[in-house]
């Protein structure tokens, strides 16, 4: 899958596309506005990494310019813009997500996969792993074909993990993947801890592989 | 008490008066009653004049007795020894019509009749002096009283009409806060001094906002700019931790830089948060159900609560609407709910409620009241080793204030409550 990178710091850029390599990404990337446009205009994308600032134009324009010519790759915005505003803004313009800085990789990666899969959805949207399976319309999982009870946020941390798979997942990222908006309040994250905890045993007691491993007290790594 | 300018001024003439009053009264007597005497004085002596002119070489001896019953007041008596010339003293004479001693102004003066000598007496009553002199002063008194209260009245007027310009900009002054912005009216006014001090006053406050100003912008910049490279910082870090050989000190290093940027991150948030709730305007109102906001956030604040075994309760039939700004309204419940998680020592309780138009969390306090004025001010932290950013209740009493709510702190029963008055 095709991600065009738009960001005029290049050590971001870099961060970026290396935390996505691995995970059949390919990346490309843009540091200003007219590189940005030139490539749109050749390539299609899965899904462009667009930041607000540009030392060329705005990044709004870019999605404008985007929804002139009738594409349809998916654009998530980026931007240390953290105001309302901005992201309805973003948001109305035809962006798909909208990820403000500091942000975690890991969400970064959840955000693109769960985009890709929006737009790629074609009747069954079915997200497969061994020997699980996880109905992602019905927000229901099967492992080995016996359906396992799981809550929201159980299910919510399981496809983070997943998403994420083979990359140490820092608590931090997972606090706030789960905890949305509240979580940049909380600087406790213990209760990640318990999460991990009872998902870690509802899978055992479906006979579930143990693919959930704790990285000293870093985080958590979904094991393929 | 301080006292009013006017007052003071007031309180200067009154003691001139008094000073005045006290000086000039006595001196005024005195020589209105000596001019009094000089007057009775003369005319004793023009009595005398008149005696030995049309009486002296008339007179018989016999006649004294018929002379003295008829004559009040120049009388002829027996011969005073030692007196050689004409004298005026004062005496006092018994009035048997008012049975008591009367004042009398008197001149005696030895004269000879038929070559016998005798004392020539002539006096006249000052009763009627005292009550002259009695009546002007109370005249010179009412005098006084009327000069001075027409003088206090002057200059009242004058004061207030001339002093108004001041209290003016007295006024302005007090309500003068340096984070609002407001269009003060400026006044045109003659007196010079007060150009002068409203000149100088609106110098001190333009100065004043702009520092004001540009110390907000700073922060919000200064936090703006800060967040692309923690975004790097973030990025990097999380590449980092992806080393496949990594120790346990390595992964223990790391992980406390991770909290330490999360930290960083949240402070920053917060700083940016302050900024706008201070910088923009929020200008979408509607109706907001606070008691929807709090139900949203309890699950998530309550499984908070449960990892540190406290016990979070909502008042079952929880009800609060108000006009407000929606974002507004939500940064303070969230805010307000943190809060009481982050400082209910473990085992305590929180409890949720809603009255005629305020909600109160209310929590257990380990440490008794928190006696501090600035506790909604920003990084005043009780416990300064506490991990929050200080910013919470800062953001929540601005929010507060944008909305023209009020936020409050009281401790009753052992109990920290915060109040959110709509």
């Amino acid at each position: 899958m095709k991600i065009l990178v738009v960001e005029d710091e290049q050590e971001l850029a870099k961060s970026i596309m290396s935390y996505l390599k691995g995970h059949d990404f390919v990346c490309e990337y843009a540091s200003d506005a007219e590189t940005a446009i030139d490539k749109i205009s050749m390539h299609e994308y899965d899904c462009i990494l667009l930041d607000l600032m540009l030392p060329d134009g705005n990044g709004f324009d870019i999605v404008k310019e985007l929804k002139k010519a009738g594409k349809t790759d998916g654009v998530i915005i980026i931007s240390a813009k953290n105001s309302l505003e901005n992201r309805i803004e973003g948001l109305t313009l035809g962006a798909d997500d909208y990820l403000s800085k500091p942000f975690h990789m890991a969400e970064l990666l959840a955000r693109i996969q769960a985009l890709i899969r929006r737009k790629n959805f074609s009747g069954n949207n079915y997200l497969s792993f061994n020997e699980l399976e996880i109905d992602l319309g019905a927000k229901s999982l099967k492992i080995n074909q016996i359906p396992v009870e799981l809550t929201k946020t159980e299910l919510d941390l399981l496809l983070f993990l997943i998403g994420n798979k083979n990359k140490v997942v820092a608590k931090g990222a997972i606090a706030e993947h789960l905890s949305g908006d509240m979580a940049d309040m909380l600087d406790n994250h213990d209760f990640v801890y318990a999460h991990i905890k009872n998902l870690k045993k509802k899978l055992a007691d479906a006979s579930c592989n143990d693919y959930i491993k704790s990285v000293y007290g870093l985080g958590y790594k979904w094991q393929a | 008490m301080k006292q009013k300018l006017l007052h003071k001024t007031l309180r200067f003439y009154l003691w001139y008066a008094v000073i005045v009053l006290l000086v000039f009264a006595p001196l005024f007597y005195f020589v209105t009653k000596r001019l009094y005497l000089e007057d009775a004085d003369e005319v004793l002596l023009l009595h005398k004049k008149e005696f030995y002119q049309n009486e002296l070489h008339r007179i018989r001896i016999s006649e004294i007795p018929i002379w003295n019953r008829i004559s009040r007041d120049v009388k002829i008596e027996k011969p005073t020894p030692g007196l050689e010339k004409v004298e005026i003293k004062d005496a006092f004479y018994y009035d048997t019509l008012d049975s008591e001693n009367e004042p009398y102004r008197v001149l005696i003066c030895p004269i000879e009749i038929e070559q016998k000598p005798f004392t020539l007496l002539a006096r006249m009553s000052m009763v009627e002096s005292e009550d002259l002199i009695e009546s002007i002063a109370w005249v010179f008194l009412a005098l006084l009283v009327a000069m001075l209260s027409g003088l206090y009245g002057i200059t009242r007027l004058l004061s207030i009409r001339l002093w108004r310009p001041f209290y003016e900009i007295l006024n302005r002054m007090e309500n003068y806060e340096v984070d609002k912005q407001e269009n003060v009216p400026t006044f045109n006014n003659q007196v010079d001094e007060f150009e002068r001090l409203n000149e100088a006053v609106e110098n001190l406050i333009q100065k004043n906002t702009a520092i004001f100003n540009s110390q907000k912008e700073f922060i919000e910049n200064a936090s703006h700019e800060l967040q692309t490279p923690l975004a790097v910082f973030q990025g990097k870090l999380e590449n980092l931790i992806q080393q496949p050989d990594m120790s346990e000190k390595q992964a223990g290093i790391l992980s406390e830089m991770n909290d330490s940027l999360s930290r960083i991150s949240h402070l920053n948030k917060n700083l940016l948060m302050l900024s706008r709730l201070e910088n923009q305007a929020f200008p979408e109102k509607e109706i907001v159900d606070i008691h929807e906001m709090v139900r949203r956030q309890t699950g998530f604040f309550k499984e908070q609560a449960a990892a540190r075994n406290i016990a979070l309760a909502v008042q079952p039939d929880l009800y609060l609407r108000a006009s407000g700004n929606k974002f507004l309204a939500e940064t303070i419940v969230s805010n307000l709910f943190l809060n009481a998680v982050k400082h209910t020592p473990s085992g305590g309780k929180i409890y949720i409620q809603t009255g005629e138009n305020v909600i109160l969390f209310s929590n257990s306090a380990s440490q008794g009241a928190i006696r501090d004025e600035k506790l909604f001010e920003r990084f005043s932290k009780i416990n300064p080793s506490a991990s929050g950013s200080g910013l919470g209740l800062a953001i929540v009493k601005k929010a507060a204030e944008r909305s023209d709510w009020e936020v409050s702190y009281q401790f009753l029963q052992n109990q920290h409550i915060f109040s959110l008055k709509v």
